[in-house]
């Protein structure tokens, strides 16, 4: 069993999980600090009899000096955070370069759509695949989301990549997968009955592999409805 | 705490009246008239803060009460603001 | 004739003696209404505690059939296995349950009714009659959602934040009258709400006793009456929300429904813009009354009293500009997002200057750690961590990995079970005397908030590690994953550790019970606490006080130099001491 988070298999791993141990460190000291300080104050004034407590109302120097460094350290983790949020969600951050695959989600499966050997969503060599992704490595990937019915939500843990797919719109998500090997594709948002099993295999191809894989399911035409 | 001035009681039910008129006048509006959409919400939307201003004058008691107590009720419309542009920014992203 | 639970009818002016059914059934007594809240919400307490349990059944032992699963319906477990249609059901109804009809009426229900006149000296509340309807719509409101596991197809479906479309779509959720009772339920609980909050305000702004300034109140009273304010501006979007849904559902609206022009996210922008202000509606009750109970446990004056309210105020605003973050990967606007992540990390602080204001409390005290005592500062311990956990939310990348992972329901549960929860159990057992006129077992107390504490770490901590390493909420059957099928030793631990922290709860409610018909007969004043409740004689009369007392000093006075005690009630009137000037009271 594993006790800390997945395989880091994606460029976004790296500042996401680097924002986890900063924080970890920050509300670790905040933590011992706290704790700590309760169990010591608990031990050492605890009732004795003949004893008075310290009458006192506050201390202003106090309230802003513990207003103060919780506000300070707040800002600077939302100016670190928003840096990298732009980088992934901004609409502008997408990598033109970016390989397009169109992902129709449905209770309670995934219907990946491959832009097929000219590398263009929409035309006529595009091909369907059920609860299959495959990546090559090192290349960045657009996903099209896109819902028939209800709100799902794309998400491969070792990516470290989650997008709500919605009715109604069509979102794009993009990441870059840098490892190479098999993971899951899970439905992250209650979607239904069937939300438990909603599931794809994802597989991060070598490029060579990728461009084999491509080459023979193009030809078989695999399963599923055209895009 | 504060007086209201001293007024003849509205006649609530009056105005209950007035609210009901004016909502059928809403709904004939909304399927019969055959007029924009866009006329249509403008005109839907007066019609409902005419609606809402009734119901703040008379049932909320606001045409008699002090200046002070009228303020207190208009603080939460920033919010109100505050979610219909959150959620304009949505619709126009 | 006294029932334990009946407050003896004291001479009060002005009244006939009334029949049963008045007095205890359809009373306008504030303390009435506030026990009556407190036996239906404990109640509810349990309920959700049994679907809870049936979830941790199914996820530590999954597809095996529930001891006792063979009482439940062939269309919910046949042959007592959990089916995935069911499932969500019991994940759906422990949320709505715990968040709507327990924590929520267990504070403000109870709380709000049963302190807010006794601490502020009024008779009772500003409009006793609508008081009252204010519980029975809640009752109401209990039974209708109830009845939900009751109609055919079952109950509502769609989480307890029941996201459009799946909500809306009987055809896509499986869920016809289940789903729509869920509206319906909410809009009479917002009714009842609502109600409650009119009441609390005007009590609150009007009818404080002479001398009862706004800075003489304590902390329980503050924290209810800003409470109130947010429950009367949230809940009425949640009532339009839910009604919008039902004429989805019903009457062939499209609000939310994309296929039709409707906006999914619609939905979710409503919920969360209550959603929020919800949550501080369940934490804010708590951490007054956690206030009160730790500055009588210290026999010490609360650490920064001024700071403690406009805390509590900073809190209350800025809970309405924070909603976004429940919403960072829902396909909301970007830009939105980081307008989202800085006002909730800038949230964090208020909060953080209440617990430090705590520690100032203890520190240098002398400390009683009575059973209310140790509950306060058992939820301070416990609230801290679920604070800090809110933070990793807050910091939007992040979120996108943990959002709709077990890292959200650790950072759910302690805040509402080691944070609400333990402070409820504080004040109950701390208010008891004043409501029943009998304490509740010290030792027994003592028991149940160790065993509690320990089994509750051991069920929720480790769900920080299951949700870190990428486990969904929601999920029937985490086996289905390769890289969650790993985790199933530490569901089981979870499990067992869930079924040992209920049946702990046992202790509680037998103790509960059991004090009010054979418990010692309390006291006046058994905490030697300085509030104006703690005047009158356990279990206060009806009418409260002969005539309305003068209040000369805050409610903190804990080990004051004038005094040789270690209390200074608010009311006791010492040489010093000058007749406040006195401002018409209306309806006091």
């Amino acid at each position: 069993m594993h006790w800390w988070l997945p395989l880091k298999a994606s460029t976004f791993a790296g500042p996401i999980d680097g924002l986890f141990i900063a924080i970890l460190i920050i509300t670790g000291i905040a933590f011992v600090v706290v704790e700590a300080g309760l169990i010591w104050f608990i031990v050492r004034y605890r009732r004795r009899p003949g004893r008075k407590a310290f009458y006192t109302h506050g201390n202003a120097r106090a309230e802003v000096i513990w207003t103060a460094i919780p506000a300070v350290t707040m800002v600077a983790l939302g100016v670190i955070s928003n840096h990298y949020w732009v980088q992934i969600k901004g609409r502008n951050s997408i990598p033109p370069n970016a390989y397009p695959i169109a992902i129709h989600a449905k209770q309670f499966e995934w219907q990946i759509t491959y832009p097929g050997p000219d590398g263009r969503l929409g035309t006529a060599d595009d091909f369907t695949v059920r609860n299959q992704l495959h990546v090559p490595v090192g290349q960045p990937v657009v996903v099209h989301l896109s819902s028939e019915d209800v709100i799902h939500s794309f998400y491969v843990p070792q990516l470290r990549v989650r997008q709500d797919v919605v009715p109604g719109m069509d979102i794009k998500a993009w990441f870059q997968a840098t490892v190479p090997g098999d993971y899951e594709l899970a439905c992250s948002q209650l979607c239904g009955m069937g939300h438990y099993k909603m599931r794809a295999r994802v597989t991060v191809h070598t490029q060579a592999d990728f461009d084999a894989w491509m080459k023979q399911a193009a030809q078989a035409g695999t399963g599923g409805t055209g895009s | 705490m504060h007086t209201a001035q001293p007024h003849k009681h509205p006649n609530y039910l009056l105005i209950w009246l007035y609210l009901f008129l004016l909502t059928v006048a809403e709904l004939g509006l909304a399927f019969e008239l055959p007029i924009s959409r866009n006329m249509k919400l403008i005109l839907l939307l007066f019609l409902a803060v005419w609606k809402a201003l009734l119901v703040a004058l008379f049932f909320m008691h606001l045409k008699f009460e002090r200046w002070n107590l009228r303020i207190l009720a208009i603080v939460p419309l920033p919010l109100a603001a505050i979610l219909i542009l959150a959620v304009i920014t949505e619709h126009i992203w | 004739m006294t029932t334990a639970a009946a407050p003896h009818a004291a001479p009060h002016a002005g009244h006939a003696p009334m029949g049963f059914w008045r007095k205890y059934i359809f009373s306008t007594d504030h303390k009435i209404i506030g026990i009556q809240f407190l036996f239906v919400s404990l109640f509810f307490l349990l309920v959700g505690g049994f679907l809870a349990m049936q979830i941790r059944w199914q996820l530590g032992f999954p597809g095996r059939p529930m001891p006792g699963g063979g009482i439940l319906p062939e269309t919910m477990a046949p042959g007592g296995v959990i089916l995935p249609e069911y499932y969500i059901q019991l994940v759906t109804m422990h949320g709505t349950f715990m968040v709507f009809f327990a924590i929520m009426p267990l504070l403000v229900g109870v709380f709000a009714n049963f302190l807010i006149p006794l601490k502020l000296g009024a008779h009772d509340m500003a409009f006793p009659r609508i008081n009252m309807w204010s519980f029975w719509t809640a009752f109401l409101a209990g039974m209708i959602m109830l009845a939900g596991f009751f109609v055919p197809d079952g109950a509502a479906r769609a989480g307890w934040t029941s996201y459009a479309p799946l909500s809306a779509r009987p055809d896509l959720s499986g869920a016809s009258y289940g789903q729509m009772l869920w509206c319906i339920s909410l809009v009479c609980l917002g009714l009842s709400s609502i109600l409650g909050s009119l009441n609390y305000i005007t009590t609150v702004i009007n009818n404080r006793a002479p001398g009862m300034t706004w800075f003489r109140m304590p902390l329980s009273v503050w924290a209810l009456f800003i409470t109130a304010i947010l429950g009367l501006l949230a809940l009425p979007v949640l009532s339009g929300a839910a009604i919008m849904l039902l004429f989805d559902q019903t009457i062939g609206t499209h609000f939310f429904d994309p296929a039709a022009g409707g906006q999914a996210l619609l939905w979710q922008h409503l919920f969360w813009f209550f959603g929020h202000p919800e949550v501080y509606i369940l934490i804010l009750p708590a951490m007054g009354m956690v206030s009160d109970i730790i500055a009588n446990g210290s026999r010490k004056p609360i650490f920064g009293y001024h700071s403690m309210v406009f805390a509590i105020v900073g809190i209350a605003f800025l809970g309405w500009m924070v909603w976004g973050h429940h919403m960072f990967v829902s396909g909301m606007n970007p830009t939105l997002g980081s307008t989202f992540m800085v006002s909730t990390l800038i949230i964090a602080v208020p909060s953080a200057i209440k617990v430090f204001n705590w520690m100032g409390t203890m520190w240098r005290g002398n400390l009683h750690f009575h059973v209310p005592m140790l509950n306060a500062v058992g939820f301070v311990a416990m609230f801290v961590i679920g604070g800090l956990s809110g933070i990793y939310m807050a910091a939007t990348p992040l979120d996108m990995f943990i959002h709709d992972t077990y890292f959200i329901v650790a950072h759910i549960h302690y805040v509402l079970f080691g944070g609400s929860l333990f402070a409820l159990f504080g004040a109950i057992t701390y208010w008891y005397p004043k409501m029943f006129g009998r304490v509740m077992s010290e030792r027994w107390g003592k028991i149940h908030f160790w065993l509690t504490l320990l089994f509750y770490n051991c069920t929720f901590f480790p769900m920080h590690i299951y949700g870190m390493g990428g486990a969904m909420r929601r999920i029937y059957d985490p086996t289905q994953y390769d890289f969650l099928r790993p985790y199933q030793p530490l569901n089981q631990f979870i499990t067992i550790s869930a079924f040992l922290l209920f049946a702990t709860q046992l202790i509680f409610f037998v103790n509960f019970w059991w004090s009010l018909f054979k418990g010692k007969k309390a006291e006046q004043n058994p905490w030697h606490d300085n509030g104006l409740e703690w005047t009158l004689p356990s279990p206060a009369p009806h009418g409260n006080w002969e005539r309305v007392p003068t209040v000369y000093r805050g409610p903190y006075e804990f080990s004051s130099p004038e005094v040789a005690e270690d209390y200074l009630p608010q009311t006791r009137k010492l040489p010093t001491d000058r007749e406040p000037v006195l401002a018409p009271v209306a309806g006091a």
